[in-house]
């Protein structure tokens, strides 16, 4: 330690305290003084109070703080034994702690920039950390934009940030195959949700759809209703008419979804190729079997059940596969409920005969076909609507057209259902059966003709006898005739563009007082003549086109022309007053 | 259906049609007057006592051969036509471009 203000006083206390304190501490009295640079100390009683001199008077050894002028000191003092002397050292304490306050500031500065150096320091290991990372975070941003074709930054070495670029790249590569296999099972999840749309298709696509489906018939009417649940039932339905045959079926395939709606396909198909053949029902069914059991190897079946109905006499044989059964619904509003032979369903066993019945069908009846998804329709309280609820809606169709009787039934299954989720697939067919036309009556006739130009003979043949039964003149007669041929010859011509035969034309006559009234049906492309311009017959021979004259003589020499297009069927229909 | 075709004085053709011209022989009937189509004299006299229908496609034919005629600057006499058949013709206009006696 410097001791550059050190100021040592020893003193005899006398001047500045009480007589009788510095009697005590010397029996001399005099001060002893040495002084020092500082030696303007001396003046002073060492401290205000006196509580120095009061504790050197005691004898003690000590340090005690003082402040003269604002000029702090430290005062050590101590009595000396030897000389009866108190002797005290007052130092300035700026010159006491010097050193230490030197060695504060020191170790603050070091202190400081230690902290400074260590600051620095850190931030440049830190930053040296983390200056990698900022490639890797990109890549990351870029990952969770689902880009997962950017290449991660390769950083070598074993460090961290090494580690987690490869990390992220052996994540961003399986990330890209989760998102493909993500992508893959969505898709496939999408066709497995679009199953129904699939199965509804192909059930949609085996079941005649054009209502009325022959409107070139009286005998006849057919209305079918099918209504498929959520998840396919494999409901199906079918009906075609060869000369004056009926032929028709329906059934049920047992499971659900895709493989109901292709077994349905097949027995569609099988059932089409089996009427085909023009045998009994049992038969049809006995031969769809065989063919269907032989390829079942889910054990699926099918309730089926097929007529076969000629128009004329209302003559029908059925036959049974474990179907329900038809109700009739006779013309008096009497309800009988058909009793085949059940046999079994379709597809169980290869071997089994298909038993057939018949019965005839007085005109004005209505046999109604139906699959369990009606009779089996749950409310939500879980009740059936039923068989009885069925014959009683059924009942109530008395005198209504075939597709009067389908929507009013179906509307009272959706009644009885009242919004509870339908479980089944639901099938309604309606067969009205109106009677033959009689032969013999002049006034109603019917000619069903090829769509070959060689058949326009028939047609002559025809209207001759129409005509001659009628009583009308030759002229008359011949311009009718011409009439007729040219609106079939057009049919014939037009109608089927691929050239092909073996299509139908029906033409209805029917006679109501003056009016004859004839119908022309044809199954082609859809076609309205009245909708054609007429033939310009002012123009000169060299002007003149070679089409259109046909219409325009049909339009000249009939009274009325009208043309409709029903379902799928074009209808034509010429009347001429006499 | 029959179509007879002589040549008559002046160097004038008479055709005679017999029977129905209707769609389904109209074919063959054009095949038949060909002759008259393709041959040297355009004055062609065609006798329809024995016609007994026809059809637009026969008038067709007739629109034809009337065309023939008038391009070869030759003349095309239609006669003897059934009160009904000339009914279809004066319908269908052709009796204005035609010459009917």
């Amino acid at each position: 330690m410097k001791r550059l203000s050190l100021i040592s006083i020893a003193a005899f206390l006398l001047s500045c305290l009480s007589v009788s304190t510095v009697q005590a501490q010397n029996d001399t009295g005099r001060i002893m003084l040495q002084w020092l640079p500082q030696s303007q100390f001396a003046a002073y009683a060492i401290n205000k109070d006196g509580s120095i001199a009061s504790r050197m008077l005691k004898g003690d050894t000590g340090f005690q703080e003082t402040s003269t002028d604002g000029i702090k000191s430290i005062v050590f003092f101590t009595p000396v034994r030897s000389n009866n002397w108190n002797m005290a050292t007052v130092c300035p304490a700026s010159d006491v702690f010097a050193e230490a306050y030197r060695l504060y500031l020191t170790m603050i500065v070091i202190a400081i920039l230690s902290i400074a150096c260590m600051t620095l320091m850190t931030s440049m290991t830190v930053r040296r950390a983390t200056v990698p990372l900022t490639l890797p975070a990109a890549s990351t941003d870029k990952l969770s934009e689902e880009d997962f074709n950017s290449p991660i930054p390769r950083i070598s070495g074993d460090d961290e940030v090494g580690r987690l670029c490869m990390s992220l790249s052996a994540m961003q590569l399986s990330l890209s195959s989760c998102m493909d296999r993500l992508r893959r099972t969505t898709a496939a999840k999408e066709r497995i949700e679009s199953e129904p749309d699939i199965a509804r298709e192909i059930q949609m696509d085996m079941v005649p759809k054009i209502f009325p489906p022959f409107p070139e018939r009286d005998d006849t009417d057919i209305y079918a209703l099918l209504h498929p649940a959520r998840e396919i039932g494999g409901d199906l339905y079918d009906f075609f008419i060869q000369g004056d045959r009926l032929f028709f079926a329906i059934g049920d395939v047992s499971g659900k979804g895709i493989p109901a709606a292709l077994l349905m396909a097949v027995t569609c198909s099988y059932f089409r190729s089996a009427a085909s053949s023009g045998k009994d029902p049992g038969t049809i069914i006995s031969s769809m079997n065989r063919s269907i059991s032989a390829t079942n190897s889910t054990n699926m079946s099918v309730t089926f059940f097929t007529g076969i109905m000629d128009l004329t006499t209302g003559v029908m044989t059925y036959s049974n596969a474990g179907h329900n059964p038809p109700l009739l619904l006779e013309p008096s509003g009497n309800i009988i409920r058909m009793t085949p032979d059940p046999n079994l369903p379709i597809g169980l066993f290869k071997d089994f005969r298909y038993t057939n019945a018949s019965l005839t069908i007085s005109p004005g009846t209505t046999i109604l076909l139906y699959t369990d998804g009606v009779t089996e329709a749950e409310n939500t309280d879980k009740q059936f609507y039923g068989e009885e609820r069925l014959a009683k809606s059924m009942e109530a169709q008395k005198g209504r057209s075939a597709g009067q009787t389908v929507r009013n039934i179906y509307r009272d299954v959706e009644n009885h259902v009242q919004g509870a989720v339908q479980s089944d697939d639901m099938t309604i067919m309606a067969i009205k059966y109106n009677g033959g036309n009689p032969p013999d009556n002049p006034d109603r006739r019917t000619l069903s003709l090829d769509n070959r130009i060689s058949e326009l003979k028939k047609l002559n043949e025809f209207i001759g006898n129409i005509c001659a039964d009628a009583g009308i003149d030759s002229a008359t007669a011949m311009s009718i005739n011409l009439a007729l041929e040219e609106a079939v010859s057009n049919v014939i011509f037009y109608a089927f563009p691929n050239g092909e035969t073996g299509h139908n034309i029906t033409v209805k006559y029917r006679r109501k007082g003056r009016a004859l009234n004839f119908r022309i049906f044809d199954r082609g492309i859809p076609f309205d003549p009245t909708a054609q311009a007429d033939t310009d017959i002012t123009q000169s021979a060299e002007e003149r086109k070679i089409g259109g004259l046909g219409i325009y003589l049909v339009k000249q020499i009939m009274d009325r022309v009208e043309y409709e297009r029903k379902g799928d069927v074009n209808i034509l229909e010429l009347t001429k007053i006499i | 259906m029959d179509l007879t075709i002589t040549p008559i004085a002046n160097g004038k053709i008479l055709a005679k049609i017999t029977g129905r011209l209707d769609t389904a022989n109209s074919d063959e009937f054009e095949k038949k007057m060909q002759p008259l189509l393709q041959g040297t004299s355009p004055d062609i006299e065609v006798d329809c006592s024995d016609l007994e229908y026809i059809s637009s496609s026969g008038l067709r034919l007739f629109l034809t051969l009337q065309k023939s005629v008038n391009a070869r600057s030759g003349k095309l006499v239609i006669f003897n036509m059934k009160d009904q058949i000339r009914e279809i013709f004066n319908m269908t206009g052709f009796s204005r471009i035609m010459t009917i006696i």
